[in-house]
């Protein structure tokens, strides 16, 4: 499917409804507030979403002045967010480069992303490395402080060695299983063979116990996987500081899509502003590859930059599509 | 802005955990609509608790006495010491009528964040009740929380050579289907499976 309309008229909009109705959050901001229209109060999304003979409706409310609200097949559920129980959707925005251009914090996130779909049950894995990581720092702090003695660091110590192993594993394992499907991708896309590495070493506690002092002295743990990165490069040609704007585009496209490979249900895929940037060659490799998932939502400036016929064409003019 | 001492009623009261100013406001003129004995009654038992009831010099439990009953209890299975953070997990527990041992409360678990220290919690009475009476087994039945994991390892280091220590075990409520339990939970319980 795909949206055509002239700058700001309201394509990407359509494209944050739909990621919200099925996700129940926005790609771009967690500001909920935000995403209703200016000069209404409150708005709500509700879709009609068939799978063969199935046929769900998500509904997400956002009221004025108060938290939203979902509810799936008119069944109320505990949070908007636990849509995603049901449906999965994949985005790629512009603002995704980061995760090949940004820092290794924005690759951390990718990649614990990757692990909470891929390993439902380790998805508070990341969250929960990181209150352990924030209560370690904080009997540090104490401990410099002189309000606090030595072992009181220690059972702290102790979770973020086992949560920190656990999260190292899963990131491993998550990372394991993309390199084929992303270096099969990188090829197609004219990117080279693209590599994927994980850069950092499980924590041991006698690691650990070697910083203690050093991590006294400085109020922070000054090791762990809160500091580790992925390497993506195409062979030996790492892409954060040597790829152009267009490859570091193939890029995050070739994880999205390698990503894809790994579910185990088609997703939507919702492409925001996806086809500049790249040579004709390439949409049309590209336009090949998503036209194997069920469904893709893809936003262009004009018909013409889509290589393929697309199954529907919305066109988005001042806040209306038809 | 009604009177102050109705300022000074809803104020008290939305100092109590879970209670916001609308409910406290709503509390407050229930009290007043009542009749004067009923709130009398309410005063007089808030002041009663508070001399009366204090925590029992063994095991940290609320008790009327210097010790509690369970402390007291000569039936009860003086060798087997189970730590829990608040009184009201013994209450929890005593309801299952399965434990037959002791109890130790800590007053909280270990958090720096919050300022939580080992010397905030009632650590070194546990240390002492071991050394000095035959306890053969600790059972570390603190939350299966952040807070709670960090304090049970944080005491399973210091007992572990001195006395057998246990952990409660977590997994799926019984009764519930597979079907709703989260994923956290079941995979938890799927690395925790036993051998039948």
């Amino acid at each position: 499917m795909l949206f055509v309309g002239d700058n700001g008229a309201g394509k990407t909009n359509l494209l944050e409804s739909l990621h919200l109705a099925t996700q129940g959050f926005s790609p771009r901001t967690r500001h909920d507030q935000q995403l209703v229209a200016f000069g209404t109060e409150g708005g709500a999304v509700e879709l009609t979403v068939r799978d063969g003979e199935f046929v769900r409706r998500p509904r997400v409310v956002i009221p004025a002045r108060d938290a939203k609200r979902a509810t799936l097949d008119g069944v109320a559920l505990p949070s908007a967010e636990s849509l995603r129980r049901s449906f999965t959707t994949l985005v790629f925005t512009p603002d995704r480069l980061a995760v090949v251009k940004g820092g290794p914090a924005a690759r951390r996130a990718y990649l614990d992303r990757v692990v909470s779909r891929l390993f439902p049950a380790r998805s508070q894995l990341a969250q929960e490395y990181g209150a352990a990581l924030a209560q370690r720092n904080a009997a540090l702090r104490r401990v410099q402080l002189g309000l606090s003695s030595r072992d009181a660091i220690e059972p702290w110590s102790e979770q973020v060695v086992t949560l920190g192993a656990a999260l190292v594993e899963a990131r491993r394992e998550a990372v394991a299983a993309l390199v084929d499907p992303f270096s099969d991708n990188t090829g197609a896309l004219g990117l080279g063979e693209g590599t994927l590495v994980y850069e950092g070493e499980a924590l041991t506690s006698g690691d650990l116990a070697a910083k203690l002092e050093s991590d006294i002295a400085r109020g922070i743990t000054t090791l762990g996987p809160h500091l580790h990165d992925l390497a993506i490069a195409d062979g030996a040609r790492a892409l954060r500081p040597f790829g152009s704007q267009g490859e570091q585009r193939l890029a995050v496209l070739a994880l999205l899509l390698a990503e894809i490979a790994l579910l185990p249900s088609s997703p939507l895929l919702l492409l925001d502003d996806v086809l500049s940037e790249l040579d004709s060659r390439r949409r049309r490799v590209l336009a090949e590859r998503v036209s194997t998932i069920e469904q893709t939502v893809i936003t262009a400036t004009h018909r013409s930059a889509l290589p393929v016929e697309p199954a529907h064409v919305v066109e988005v003019t001042h806040g209306q599509a038809r | 802005m009604f009177s102050p001492s109705v300022d000074n009623l809803v104020n008290q009261l939305t100092r109590l955990p879970g209670v916001g100013s609308r409910t406290a406001q709503r509390l407050a003129f229930h009290i007043l609509q009542r009749p004067k004995d009923e709130a009398l009654a309410l005063a007089s038992a808030l002041e009663e608790v508070k001399e009366r009831v204090r925590f029992c010099r063994e095991c940290g439990n609320l008790t009327e006495e210097e010790v509690c009953v369970i402390c007291l209890d000569q039936r009860r299975d003086h060798t087997t010491i189970c730590v829990v953070e608040q009184p009201v997990d013994v209450i929890s527990l005593e309801r299952t009528h399965e434990y037959r041992g002791l109890y130790h409360v800590l007053g909280g678990a270990l958090s720096p964040l919050d300022g939580v220290e080992p010397s905030d919690l009632r650590i070194d009475e546990l240390m002492r009740r071991v050394e000095q009476n035959d306890v053969r087994e600790i059972v570390l039945a603190t939350n299966p929380t952040m807070t709670g994991e960090a304090t049970a390892a944080f005491l399973a280091d210091r007992l572990r050579d001195r006395v057998r220590v246990t952990r409660l075990a977590s997994g799926l409520p019984v009764g519930g289907d597979l079907e709703y339990a989260d994923e956290v939970t079941l995979g938890r319980a799927l690395s925790g499976r036993r051998e039948m």
